[in-house]
């Protein structure tokens, strides 16, 4: 298998309303915050206009404001620092979990009001006229991950925050970029820093219930397609390594010596074939054709379906050739469903 | 209390606020605040729906609609700028209270809040507005974070808005701790821009003064008995510094003269209009009163061009005896200028473009009166102080009253031939105007003043209230008086008219100024004698011309008359002659050639000292804050440094016990048996390890402590 390099994705040109946008930082104005310099600007002009000093006092009470919301948003998004985890599998189109790690990295202060969010420049925004007809533009799919917020994060210390992220393709691909956003104290402007390189994640193929009578195995010999097969084979294989136990595991499957030593029990595993053997059989294509992306979530379905079938073994043949003989087990299912993940990527 | 009903409190409270400085600088009618009250606390207590029906947002935007061309009809018609403009901000205020269900309605109620305070900030000129102000920063700075917070909640849904429903809760004590400091931040940057932002004034787009009511009493015309209810009031209206080499007595007895009426009739005194406005003439930068056109006062030769004398006055020896006053006028709803009798001259001192759109006319009866945007104002009078003598005013006679005199001879028909008869035996004999005059004066000494009005039957019965005092109840107050010399005067055919004013101010030793209040309104009357002019007489007994004090505690009253006069003196009269004075007093600006300089060392080394002073007392203090020391190991370190002076060190992986044992056993043949400190020591130390160890301390084991450390100390000396 040959690692994929991700091309680092186009960035639309930036709009006006990101006035500063330098070393990953940038700021944006919210509608309020327009608001806001608006009657600031009106006050400095009618004080300067009328000399009035009490107009001066507010005037430089709302300069004030500006300028202190900005160092407050300075300093929180400069001590917040983000990581974030996939929990569990990750499918195309399918929101899987994921967690978020909010740290603030000061020792003194408390951080308010964080959000770890998509970096939205990922993203074409609309146009004035598309906004104005409320028509939003249709394109690919992206990537992007839910949200998350913490309304305080104690110095040095961290919160984690569950959330969820969709990626639409299967493949090698990049986390969503994400930054970390504050519109702390007002909500008159935005604040965000970027976050380090996504991280990279292998991405499943989407995965579909299957009716019954869509698996193979259930269907007569004649039905099945060209390496689909089944047989009884060994109960115990060959010896693939050892995990820890987890509830309704076989004990006579526990391997004592480890479990000794580590006080704990710990299992064997073997690439144990099950009683029934099944090999699916992808036929050549090209990530991106629908018509052979259809079919490797095909493929995946009936796998996951089958592999979650005590005693059956699945093995996967791609143009013809075994990439993947049979087996059982959690293992086995990661295997191919990361094959599926990048079969047919160049 | 959860965030969203923190928020919402909040966003009523500061409009509240930013409201109540409007209202303290009179700048919106009662009925208007009355109404948008109620209906506010009716949208507040009501239960707010889910999303506004379309229906009610409907009716709203009509109404919106309808109150926006009325609110421009009364503008623009009218003249009613600010009062229409601050109704049309309450109605908004009221319909965005009824339909407040997102963060982007409080939004736009902190908005309103804001321009109401604008308008404050214009209008409000009291001490009470920086109180209030500073209240409003804190509230609306705590309003917008709590609504910012909810609406992130908003903004990325329901997971987020559970979050911060729970966390916001929690962080309440932290969210005030940050609002407080915000709002400590803003007031530094309000503080510095109101020191160091020049003074442009360019007074772009201000057009003509905003129609204000007036206060009855100065006005065109005034009701007897009208007096009454101010006569107990302690407010400040004036402050007054004399200007040129008077008598300073803690008392003054001068009349400061307002408005002057003519007319009497049913108990009501009115402005005939029969005459002229008494027209102002320019000397200098003064507006001098010139009736008939011939004006009172004159430029000084040799004194310069702006320095106005009053005209001498044949057979007035005392005629060009006069004074120069500063006063600073507090806002009390009239368009009066007040004057020491008899006014000459009067020379606005405006504080700022606002107050340099004032206008100085001519009243009526030679009052003077102004046309000027809400607020105090300041200007400086020349007045006449010299009165004439009973001899001079004897030699006048009986001078005949020519055409223009007319007016002031005005009889209301309703009055009796009873009153006719009064005048004509209490004048009998009287060779002149002044023994006319003296004669009334003498019969009015029996009378006695109140406030405090006994009915008459013959009032009842309709007569005029005037002969009601006079031949019943002999009782009343200064416009009883006053009203009772004009009208008998009359009816021996001597001009008069009646002054409405203020008797008298008393000495601010604090603030050095002559403080007038409310309760010093009073009445009096001026008689014409010929050649001499109008001659003030006062029928009223001493006793009742001044208030005395009305203030519960006269001293606080002094110190707030005097907060209040610093206040204006140092923020509203705060101008760009005195942030120069102000830079050159810091060393930045050359004092006669008014050029930019460096600073020398000299001035800024003291300066600097007392910044790095200030960083490090600022440092020390968060420090002190973050990281306090726990009253325990205080004691211990006192212990720990009384045994360093003795050359005992700690190790730093040593116990309290541990150390003290080590030293014990160290110095046991020197120092005893127990080795230095003795029991005491130890005791100490081991007290100290279970408490700074152990469970939470509770205060009699720290006092225990505590004890335990001077009896340790005690032992080690």
């Amino acid at each position: 298998m040959t690692p994929m390099t991700a091309a680092a994705p186009a960035r639309p040109r930036l709009r006006s309303r990101r006035l500063l946008s330098a070393r990953g930082r940038s700021l944006e104005i919210t509608n309020a915050g327009r608001l806001f310099i608006l009657l600031t600007l009106l006050v400095g002009f009618a004080a300067i206009n009328s000399g009035s000093n009490l107009l001066h006092v507010l005037f430089g009470a709302q300069m004030a404001l500006i300028i202190g919301s900005g160092v407050l948003s300075e300093g929180t998004v400069r001590k917040a620092n983000a990581r974030r985890f996939v929990v569990g599998s990750l499918h195309a189109g399918t929101p899987a979990p994921m967690h978020v790690e909010i740290e603030n990295t000061g020792d003194r202060r408390e951080l308010l009001s964080v959000s770890v969010e998509d970096d939205d420049r990922e993203h074409a925004r609309p146009t004035l006229r598309e906004r104005w007809f409320r028509r939003t533009p249709e394109g690919e799919p992206t990537p992007h991950a839910a949200p998350v917020f913490a309304v305080r994060v104690p110095a040095a210390h961290s919160v984690r925050q569950s959330t969820t992220v969709v990626m639409p393709r299967r493949g090698r691909h990049r986390l969503p970029r994400a930054v970390v956003a504050t519109r702390f104290p007002f909500g008159l402007f935005v604040k965000r820093r970027e976050l380090g390189e996504p991280e990279e994640v292998i991405v499943f193929p989407a995965v579909h219930p299957l009716p019954r009578r869509a698996s193979p195995v259930h269907r007569p010999p004649e039905q099945r397609s060209e390496g689909e097969h089944t047989g009884r084979v060994a109960r115990v294989g060959e010896f693939f390594g050892l995990r820890e136990y987890r509830e309704g595991d076989d004990p006579r499957r526990i391997h004592w010596p480890h479990a000794a030593r580590f006080a704990e029990p710990v299992m064997r595993e073997h690439e144990a074939h099950g009683d029934t053997e099944l090999v699916l059989s992808l036929a050549p294509g090209r990530t991106g054709d629908p018509a052979f992306e259809r079919e490797v979530e095909r493929i995946a379905s009936i796998a996951v379906a089958e592999l979650t079938r005590p005693g059956t073994a699945v093995g996967l043949r791609v143009d013809g050739v075994l990439v993947l003989p049979p087996a059982s087990g959690v293992t086995q299912r990661l295997r191919l469903l990361e094959r599926l993940a990048l079969v047919g990527t160049p | 209390m959860t965030l969203r009903q923190l928020r919402d409190r909040l966003s009523v409270l500061q409009i509240a606020i930013a409201t109540a400085t409007v209202v303290a600088g009179n700048g919106v009618a009662w009925t208007s605040v009355a109404l948008a009250a109620a209906f506010t606390l009716l949208a507040f207590v009501r239960r707010l729906p889910p999303e506004p029906s379309p229906r009610s947002q409907r009716a709203w935007t009509f109404l919106v609609f309808m109150a926006l061309l009325a609110t421009i009809a009364r503008a623009f018609l009218q003249g009613e700028f600010l009062d229409a403009g601050v109704d049309f901000l309450l109605l908004l205020v009221v319909q965005r209270m009824f339909n407040r269900q997102r963060a982007r309605e409080h939004m736009q109620l902190l908005l309103l809040g804001t321009l109401m305070l604008v308008v404050g900030a214009v209008v409000n000129t009291g001490l009470n507005f920086p109180i209030l102000f500073a209240l409003y920063l804190v509230v609306a700075i705590m309003t917008l974070l709590a609504n910012h917070l909810l609406s992130e909640g908003e903004r990325l849904g329901a997971r987020v808005q559970a979050e911060v429903a729970r966390a916001g809760a929690r962080s309440k004590t932290l969210l005030w701790r940050q609002a407080l400091q915000v709002a400590a931040m803003a007031g530094v940057g309000g503080l510095a821009v109101f020191l160091v932002f020049p003074r442009f004034g360019v007074g772009v787009f201000l057009r003509g003064a905003i129609a204000r009511d007036v206060r009855s009493g100065f006005s065109g015309e005034v009701q007897l008995g009208g007096f009454g209810r101010i006569k107990s009031d302690p407010t400040v209206v004036a402050r007054m510094v004399p200007m040129s080499e008077v008598t300073l007595e803690p008392h003054l007895t001068w009349h400061l003269r307002g408005s002057s009426l003519d007319r009497y009739q049913d108990g009501r005194w009115t402005q005939s209009r029969a005459s002229e406005p008494t027209p102002l003439v320019s000397i200098g930068t003064y507006s001098v009163l010139a009736p008939e056109g011939r004006a009172l006062g004159e430029s000084v030769p040799g004194v310069g061009a702006r320095a106005v004398v009053p005209r001498p006055i044949d057979g007035f020896a005392a005629s060009r005896d006069g004074m120069r006053v500063q006063i600073t006028l507090e806002d009390i709803g009239v368009d009066a200028v007040f004057i020491v009798s008899d006014p000459i001259a009067v020379r606005l001192r405006p504080r700022g473009t606002l107050e340099d759109r004032s206008r100085l006319r001519g009243g009526f009866n030679q009052e003077i009166r102004i046309d000027k945007l809400p607020g105090p104002i300041q200007y400086e009078f020349v007045s006449r102080t010299g009165t004439p003598t009973a001899d001079e005013l004897r030699a006048v006679g009986r001078p005949s009253t020519p055409a223009s005199l007319v007016p002031y001879l005005q009889r209301s028909p309703k009055l009796s031939p009873e009153l006719t008869a009064l005048a004509r035996s209490l004048t009998d004999g009287a060779a002149t105007r002044y023994d006319e005059v003296d004669a009334i004066l003498r019969h009015l000494e029996g009378f006695r003043y109140s406030l405090e009005l006994e009915p008459s039957a013959r009032v009842a019965r309709g007569a005029d209230p005037i002969e009601g005092f006079l031949f019943d109840t002999k009782t009343g107050h200064c416009e009883y008086f006053a009203t009772a010399m004009a009208v008998l005067l009359r009816e021996i055919g001597v001009p008069t008219r009646i002054v409405n004013g203020y008797y008298g101010a008393h000495w601010n030793e604090i603030g050095e100024f002559y403080a007038v209040r409310q309760a010093d309104a009073h009445s009096w009357v001026e008689v014409n004698f010929g050649a001499l002019g109008w001659v003030t007489f006062d029928p009223t007994p001493p006793s009742g011309r001044a208030a005395g004090d009305v203030s519960l505690w006269p001293a606080l009253r002094q110190y707030v008359d005097a907060l209040r006069d610093a206040y204006l003196q140092s923020v509203i009269d705060y101008n760009l002659t005195k942030q120069l004075a102000l830079l050159e007093n810091l060393g930045l600006r050359g004092g006669s050639g008014g050029r930019w300089r460096l600073p020398s060392w000299r001035t800024v080394l003291p300066w600097a000292g007392l910044a790095i002073v200030v960083a490090f007392a600022v440092r020390w203090a968060w420090r002190r804050r973050r990281d306090p020391v726990r009253v325990e190991t205080r004691l211990y370190r006192r212990v720990e440094a009384r045994l360093a002076a003795r050359g005992h060190v700690r190790r730093a992986d040593e116990s309290a016990v541990r150390f003290v044992e080590r030293v014990q056993a160290r110095t046991g043949r020197e120092d005893g048996p127990q080795g230095v400190g003795g029991d005491a020591l130890r005791r100490f130390a081991e007290r100290y390890d279970a408490l700074r160890f152990g469970p939470a301390v509770r205060g009699s084991a720290l006092a225990e402590l505590r004890r335990l450390a001077a009896d340790a100390i005690a032992a080690l000396r």
